[in-house]
């Protein structure tokens, strides 16, 4: 059995474009278990419940966690973890406290159950894992000041994490389309729109791909 | 407040106090982006704030249907009064009398006519997303962006999902394709 830890922004793309049901597929399919930590859960579910637009979307998801499509584990955050991220980049001598209890949950799942992947749509946790010295660039540029790192924390964050692989919604939806979760579809529309459609979905609402990426995709795995 | 934040934003209201007699709307939106460096580096609530009251005003401004309520004049003149009791307040370093300024123009538009306060409420939640966007651009995490700035990680995703930020090169940190191999392989 496969194990993926879900951060708050692929459930919020599969949800809002109503695919949240590729998760239950692809665990029926291939045996795969879906978790998210308790900071998550918190912000998808009970603060959507608050609000008048995203209270449905926090129901269906309240309902796949309690059909157990999505599971609920929770981990202690009272962990390193927070203050080495938070801590590896200096701008003008100030630690740049760079990310959310919620991430940090994420990451620590992944170790916690030695997870095979983290899903998670947003930029700066990927960067952080995948490419620090992107992120201390683009801190760099936008930031228009000097980016020092502290390596000690950089060091620490990054042994910490080193075993964590990082997918996004758009390869989920990608292995979805791939093992015809929307043949559906296919009697209708040509298969490069369809893949296109699917993966543009998701970047439209919030996933961190590029278009250049959904081009690749569409032109050399469709 | 550190010096730093308190000189800036002191000289961000002087210049928004000119810009709104003026009518000088994109002076306006600039002046919101100033705090944003102070806003990602420090992430100190006054300058966060400002970027939001600021964006917001460009935006009240900006339509001129506004200013044809009967309670617009009121608005008018709480937020010059709210701009000078701020700006005094920064020049003698009081933060205490700095926010009960800044929270004297939120009960503003409570008093505003009904259709003119739930337009300004409308426009503050956007501001308030507007600016979470430009911070997550800055190199911030979703999930930290929308805590600092009070807002939805639903409102922000879809709100950047119409943005650019994912498209320049520094975004992007592993190839396509062995991230779609390495996909693939966690489904076989």
């Amino acid at each position: 059995m496969k194990t993926l830890i879900l951060d708050t922004g692929p459930i919020i793309s599969l949800v809002t474009d109503n695919l949240l049901w590729i998760l239950e597929e692809l665990k029926k399919k291939f045996n795969v278990d879906f978790i998210i930590g308790k900071t998550v859960r918190t912000e998808l579910v009970e603060n959507a419940l608050k609000t008048k637009r995203f209270m449905f979307e926090g129901m269906f998801i309240d309902s796949y966690l309690k059909k157990k499509v999505i599971k609920l584990i929770t981990t202690d955050l009272n962990h390193k973890l927070e203050f080495y991220a938070n801590n590896i980049f200096l701008a003008e001598g100030q630690p740049l406290q760079l990310l959310h209890k919620g991430e940090i949950e994420s990451l620590l799942l992944c170790k916690k159950l030695n997870a095979d992947a983290l899903v998670i749509d947003e930029r700066t946790t990927r960067l952080l894992i995948e490419d620090y010295e992107k992120l201390r660039q683009l801190l760099e540029k936008k930031l228009e000041c000097k980016i020092k790192i502290n390596k000690e924390n950089l060091d620490l964050f990054l042994e910490e994490t080193k075993n964590i692989k990082i997918i996004r919604s758009a390869e989920l939806l990608f292995i979805a389309y791939e093992n015809g979760l929307f043949d559906n579809y296919r009697n209708s529309f040509n298969k490069k729109d369809l893949l296109n459609g699917v993966l543009w979905g998701t970047k439209l609402r919030g996933c961190s791909i590029s278009e250049e990426e959904i081009k690749t995709i569409v032109e050399k795995f469709s | 407040m550190e010096k730093r934040v308190r000189e800036n934003l002191l000289w961000i209201l002087k210049e928004v106090k000119k810009a709104i007699k003026d009518l000088d709307i994109i002076k306006l939106r600039d002046l919101s982006n100033h705090t944003l460096h102070d806003a990602s580096i420090l992430q100190e609530e006054n300058s966060i704030q400002i970027a939001v009251i600021v964006y917001s005003l460009s935006k009240i401004f900006e339509r001129k249907n506004y200013q044809a309520y009967k309670s617009w004049q009121y608005f008018y003149k709480n937020l010059v009064q709210y701009l000078d009791n701020a700006m005094r307040s920064l020049e003698i370093d009081n933060e205490k009398d700095y926010k009960k300024a800044s929270k004297s123009l939120i009960q503003t538009i409570d008093k505003l006519d009904y259709k003119l306060r739930g337009y300004m409420i409308k426009v503050i939640e956007k501001a308030k997303v507007h600016k979470a966007s430009r911070l997550h651009e800055h190199g911030i995490s979703v999930g930290r962006t929308a805590e600092i700035l009070g807002v939805s990680q639903y409102e922000l995703m879809s709100y950047l999902g119409g943005t650019g930020i994912a498209d320049i090169n520094l975004s992007i940190s592993m190839d396509i394709k062995t991230r779609i191999e390495f996909a693939r392989s966690l489904f076989e």
